[in-house]
């Protein structure tokens, strides 16, 4: 037993380091999720018409990494800008196109809350611009209202106004709104909230400027994305009013330009069409050696990769659970159930999955009482309480139709055929020993439940376990050596606390 | 300090049983699955004891049909008192005591008419108290709770839990009701857990699930040093019943009637733990003292 168990932990960690060593190595092994090949799809439409189309191409800063591939275009810098230039005469229609890879990171700043404020001066970052109104009297007074003398330092002044143009309605109209606009109709788009945004720190001679790039996901599609960065001590800083980053940004952002820009400008009176064709890119599969390269099975046969993720984290959430059984002695019901509500969680949400779970459990345990007290026999007593837990769904999803509170389809299916075991074992339990036992169990599972949902929802578990598939037999070879281990639980401890002293 | 911290937690290591050890070293590797249904279904268990001719409750009748109630309960006309039970309970759940008087049956001082008896049965073979499973109701002959236990505390059925392991016995408790365990003497339903001196037969201490105590906490009659009637009865029916079953590592539940002596209830695969705190003693050192050192890996 012990040789299988240590050959079924030693051999895959071998393996593993085998795959690590002789593979080439990359910065970003352990996230493959956030590298991107970006392709510009352009495309010019003329009768023997001379055209000259202009857009801008990333450069490397703290956050992302570029590797441009060769280009049919001319690349040129323009102040902090690197720019791209098509020019030529179209006979028909012609295909314009550049790609680069994209590797980025998440980038988090942390404002010393003792920068005071000091206004600037000399600096066009402060200056209104048609677009940016920030010398309007609207601007100013609003400005003035957020962030009043008495404000000194910086970062509360940031937080003010990031709360005030986050919390504005959202829209998704494309059309160029200004600082100004967006104030008046209380609701704008990424360009108009952070036109807004940036107006009112430069109403306070706050340095800030307007960032363009895209939101990089695994799609072709047209959707451009703007945000701001504001000047706070030596640093430019990040803020996403639209999405909701408050001095940071995440690693799937492509910042492609400083500056209130258009992200394309070219020769009016041509046929012009354009797309971004945005591929995720894996580039550290480890794949020499690989026995089963399960990205490449993602990537090329298409196969979903988040029922794979769950087929393949479910041993690790059962190990996770055997773990508080049988080393903690945490009470939980059943095996599996802890790690099937852990997914729930991670679908839903783990506040809602919280209040949704526990509605279920009292109403369960109240609906007991009378059932046992009319001597309902077992199995169609069950048949009962999941009718009932099916009519709390459809309420339930009622709700989150009509408020959008959450996606009523992810509250639909899964959860429920969970709720429903859950709330049959419960039932059982208050049945077999007291309504407080059942409860007390109860908790004990959502312990077990969220530390498994807070491990398992670990991108970084999840690519690491799709990237070493072998890793699974560890946890098989884990599973046995605990079956075989006859230590004292953690709440044993205090349970036969009388009999260490004796 | 913390050598102290260190110490007593290294004594615990060594002398309590947890419930992984139980699991690996005790259930599977001294009792193989198949023959836990000697345990799990008490017709079976009495099946066996009455082929060994060792005392346990006289069964009346059992019922495994719906359509036999009628007619097998009209032949239990001719005793006094009678307990109903499933074959397949736990946790003491669908047990009826019923005495007769006058013609009637009552279940204390509430009369019960045929019907109510009926649907009580059909319900056990339903498998209300079962789980969903069929079941069979056992009649059996109702017990008198010897007098020594009358003494120290009047209502219900005090019983004695005996564990066995490789027919030796390893450690015994009492299981007192109390008023708060409403009758029943299960330790996690409020009843009080005393220790038993296996080599006296006398009653160590009480232990009700916090803390330990010598007498009675309702009415107040001592516990600790008084000697438990029929010991050695108790001691030579558990050898007998270890020996009886294929099963090596066993909780024997004994009553003791007035008149007849010890009987055993029923026997119980898996044990609690709990009986370490009622002898203030581990399980491990008690293995190891009674059945010699190394018997359980410490």
């Amino acid at each position: 037993m012990k040789l299988t168990a240590y050959t079924l932990i030693l051999l895959p960690l071998l393996w593993i380091g085998l795959r690590v060593v002789i593979n080439p190595k990359t910065d970003n092994g352990l996230n493959p999720n956030q590298h991107f090949e970006v392709t510009y799809d352009f495309s010019v439409n003329g009768n023997n018409q001379s055209y000259t189309v202009d857009t801008y191409l990333p450069v490397n800063t703290l956050r992302q990494t570029i590797t441009q591939q060769p280009s049919s275009g001319q690349i040129w810098f323009n102040d902090e800008n690197q720019k791209l230039t098509w020019k030529g005469i179209a006979t028909g229609e012609e295909e314009l196109s550049h790609s680069f890879l994209f590797d980025g990171k998440h980038l988090k700043f942390t404002i010393d809350p003792s920068i005071e404020y000091k206004p600037a001066f000399n600096t066009p970052f402060i200056e209104p611009t048609s677009l940016i109104q920030s010398d309007h009297t609207s601007i100013k007074t609003l400005a003035e209202n957020l962030a009043p003398q008495s404000m000194s330092s910086v970062k509360d002044i940031a937080r003010s106004f990031y709360d005030f143009v986050y919390q504005m309605p959202s829209n998704s109209t494309d059309e160029l709104t200004d600082a100004l606009t967006a104030l008046n109709r209380y609701e704008a788009s990424c360009n108009g909230k952070s036109r807004l945004l940036v107006s009112l720190f430069r109403a306070k001679d706050i340095p800030a400027r307007m960032v363009g790039g895209i939101i990089l996901e695994d799609i072709r599609k047209k959707t451009s994305h703007g945000w701001i960065e504001v000047k706070i001590g030596d640093q430019w800083v990040p803020f996403d009013p639209l999405n909701g980053h408050f001095a940071e940004l995440p690693a799937h952002y492509l910042e492609l330009h400083k500056g209130d820009n258009f992200l394309i400008t070219r020769t009016k009176n041509i046929g012009f069409d354009y797309f971004y064709n945005i591929e995720a890119k894996r580039v550290n599969h480890y794949p020499v050696l690989s026995i089963l390269n399960l990205w490449d099975v993602i990537d090329e046969a298409g196969l979903p990769k988040k029922p794979l993720t769950l087929l393949l984290i479910l041993p690790i959430g059962a190990f996770l659970v055997s773990v508080f059984k049988n080393v903690v002695g945490l009470k939980t019901f059943g095996v599996f159930l802890p790690v099937l509500i852990a997914f729930a969680f991670m679908e839903i949400g783990i506040f809602t999955g919280l209040i949704y779970f526990s509605v279920i459990i009292v109403l369960i345990g109240l609906l007991n009482f009378p059932l046992e007290k009319w001597g309902i026999l077992h199995t169609p007593k069950i048949g009962f309480m999941l009718t009932v837990v099916a009519v709390y769904c459809l309420i339930g999803m009622y709700i989150f139709f009509k408020t959008g509170w959450i996606d009523p389809s992810k509250a639909l299916v899964f959860p429920t055929i969970i709720l429903t075991m859950m709330a049959e074992k419960f039932a059982r339990k208050v049945e077999e020993d007291s309504l407080k036992e059942a409860l007390n169990t109860y908790t004990q599972t959502l312990i077990a439940t969220l530390i498994c949902a807070w491990v398992l929802s670990s991108e970084l578990i999840q690519n690491l376990i799709i990237t070493f598939p072998e890793a699974l037999l560890v946890f098989a070879g884990l599973s046995l050596l605990l079956g075989k281990w006859i230590g004292l639980r953690f709440t044993e401890y205090s349970r036969f606390n009388a009999l260490a002293g004796a | 300090m913390f050598t102290s911290i260190f110490k007593s937690k290294k004594k615990l290591e060594n002398s309590a049983l947890g419930i992984n050890q139980r699991n690996v070293d005790l259930i599977n590797t001294l009792n193989q699955r198949k023959h836990y249904k000697y345990a799990d279904d008490k017709s079976l268990t009495k099946k066996v004891l009455e082929s060994k001719e060792l005392a346990c409750p006289k069964t009346y009748t059992l019922i495994s049909r719906i359509g036999d109630i009628e007619e097998k309960w009209r032949s239990m006309n001719e005793y006094n008192s009678l307990v109903i039970k499933p074959a397949q309970g736990s946790g003491g759940g669908g047990i009826l005591l019923l005495t007769q008087k006058e013609g009637l049956w009552y279940k204390g001082d509430k009369a019960l008419n045929d019907n109510q008896i009926f649907s009580h049965i059909a319900n056990i073979i339903f498998g209300v108290y079962s789980f969903g499973d069929t079941d069979k109701a056992i009649i059996e002959e109702c017990i008198n709770p010897h007098s020594f236990f009358a003494e120290i505390y009047p209502d219900g059925v005090p019983d004695v839990r005996i564990i066995t392991v490789n027919g030796t016995l390893a450690m015994g408790m009492l299981r007192l009701p109390t008023d708060q365990s409403d009758g029943k003497a299960n330790l996690h339903q409020g009843g009080l857990g005393v220790g038993i001196n296996l080599d006296k037969g006398t009653l160590t201490q009480a232990y009700n699930g916090s803390e330990f105590t010598d007498l009675h906490p309702d009415s107040g009659k001592p516990i600790t040093g008084q000697k438990l009637p029929f010991w050695n009865e108790i001691v030579e029916l558990s050898k007998d019943v270890s020996a009886a079953f294929p099963l090596n590592y066993l909780g024997i539940d004994i009553v003791l009637d007035q008149h007849l002596g010890p009987m055993v209830l029923e026997i119980n695969v898996r044990p609690g733990l709990s009986i370490q705190l009622a002898n203030k003693t581990g399980l491990k050192d008690a293995i190891n003292e009674r059945l010699g050192k190394n018997s359980l890996q410490g």
